[in-house]
């Protein structure tokens, strides 16, 4: 009686959020006529409905956070790539040497830290590209001897060692500092700061990384987002990469906020 | 000698459970209180030393938002990005300078994530899903089954 109670509650605590995630399908496309972005100009109808079956009506009012340009006549608008500049620091490279040292000496070059960081933005970035044809771009690299300090310190003092430069979009700097049980800080605009030290408490820093990217989209942290199958929620973060129908419709509406191309 | 060896079985795994339990509702409790873990949505107040070209006025700051320009340089967790009127304000003047007591600061909203508490959850569903197979073995291996 006890180990059928015991199995129920696992059970039950496993397979609500998927199940969640899909019983509200039917209801997604029946409410799609309902969904809108409402200054967006650029986001039709089918382009919502290429999205795989996460567009609802938001239950949060969506907020846009830059007005694109209106498409010229015959182009078909897709967001721009996403520069990014890819801050390494000292302890990133320490950390990971000393990481992948339990399998043999290593000594890591500079591409080999830049292969690693981009392995990770393009891993991370692989849900923005498939959903939103969003795709971020490792487009400068640079290597900081950083002081010692919390994320907070390093995220302000990374952008003031290596100020964007024109054309770079997004700051992505990778640490091996940790600060307690902090994996990521996001200052929910241009840059972020992901410590390779989570990886230590399995947390994959690609997961982390698309997190971090989510809050540049203005989506929010759903915690303790027991019941949301999101990659935006403290609980499920660490195993999903898929977004919620809020955190969706966020990112489809802040879509070109980094600029717009067309076709 | 069987009634002896079913109490140690249901005394074992009753602790078992008591154990996970507690476990599990710190895990919950954390997973639900940012502000007193310290994760979550940051309001974070930078002191600046010139007064800068825009910035906004503030008369009547929420708590949240008093808290950060009182405490400069340190993030101060605000559990919810509804417990403040800052971005309304940020998006309504374009600037995140402000001006309190004749000081200025600027304001940045970050976000701070911790995911340890969900990966404690997930290894704590994995454990009670053992516990509760290992009860269920034992019961069917029973002789007095």
């Amino acid at each position: 009686m006890l180990a059928t109670a015991l199995l129920c509650f696992s059970l039950l605590l496993v397979l609500l959020p998927a199940v969640l995630a899909t019983s509200s399908e039917v209801e997604k496309y029946e409410s799609l006529e309902e969904t809108v972005c409402p200054i967006n100009p650029n986001l039709s109808l089918e382009e919502l409905l290429g999205l795989p079956g996460y567009v609802t009506v938001a239950e949060e009012p969506v907020e846009i956070l830059g007005i694109p340009p209106g498409p010229p006549d015959g182009g078909t608008p897709m967001p721009a790539p996403v520069y990014t500049m890819i801050i390494i620091d000292d302890d990133a490279e320490t950390y990971i040497e000393h990481a992948m040292s339990k399998f043999g000496p290593v000594d890591f070059s500079w591409n080999d830290l830049c292969n690693w960081a981009n392995r990770i933005l393009e891993d991370g970035d692989d849900p923005f590209e498939s959903l939103f044809n969003i795709n971020f771009v490792a487009s400068q690299y640079q290597y900081w001897y950083s002081p010692s300090g919390s994320l907070a310190d390093l995220l302000y003092e990374g952008q003031n060692a290596f100020p964007k430069p024109a054309g770079i979009d997004v700051t992505f700097i990778l640490t091996g500092q940790a600060e307690g049980t902090i994996a990521g800080r996001s200052d929910c605009n241009d840059a972020f700061i992901v410590t390779a030290t989570a990886a230590a408490a399995f947390c994959p820093l690609v997961n982390v990384w698309q997190h971090e990217a989510s809050h540049l989209y203005n989506c929010p942290d759903h915690d303790p987002g027991f019941f949301t199958w999101c990659i935006m929620s403290y609980t499920w973060g660490m195993v999903t990469k898929n977004w919620c129908n809020e955190c969706t419709l966020q990112i489809a509406c802040n879509k070109y906020r980094f600029g717009t191309i067309y076709v | 000698m069987v009634l002896i060896d079913l109490k140690h079985k249901i005394l074992f795994f009753s602790i078992l459970s008591v154990i996970l339990l507690v476990f599990t509702a710190i895990d919950v409790y954390a997973l639900s209180s940012p502000v007193q873990f310290h994760y979550g949505p940051v309001l974070y107040a930078e002191k600046l030393s010139a007064k800068p070209t825009n910035y906004i006025a503030l008369t009547d700051p929420d708590p949240y938002l008093l808290e950060a320009l009182s405490n400069p340089s340190r993030d101060v967790f605000i559990g919810s990005w509804d417990n403040t009127n800052l971005d309304e304000l940020v998006e309504t003047y374009q600037t995140n300078n402000v001006e309190y007591n004749n000081t200025y600061y600027t304001v940045t909203m970050v976000s701070v994530d911790v995911f340890i508490y969900g990966t404690f959850f997930l290894i704590l569903i994995f454990s009670w899903i053992v516990l509760g197979l290992s009860f269920l073995i034992t019961q069917v291996r029973s002789p007095s089954s």
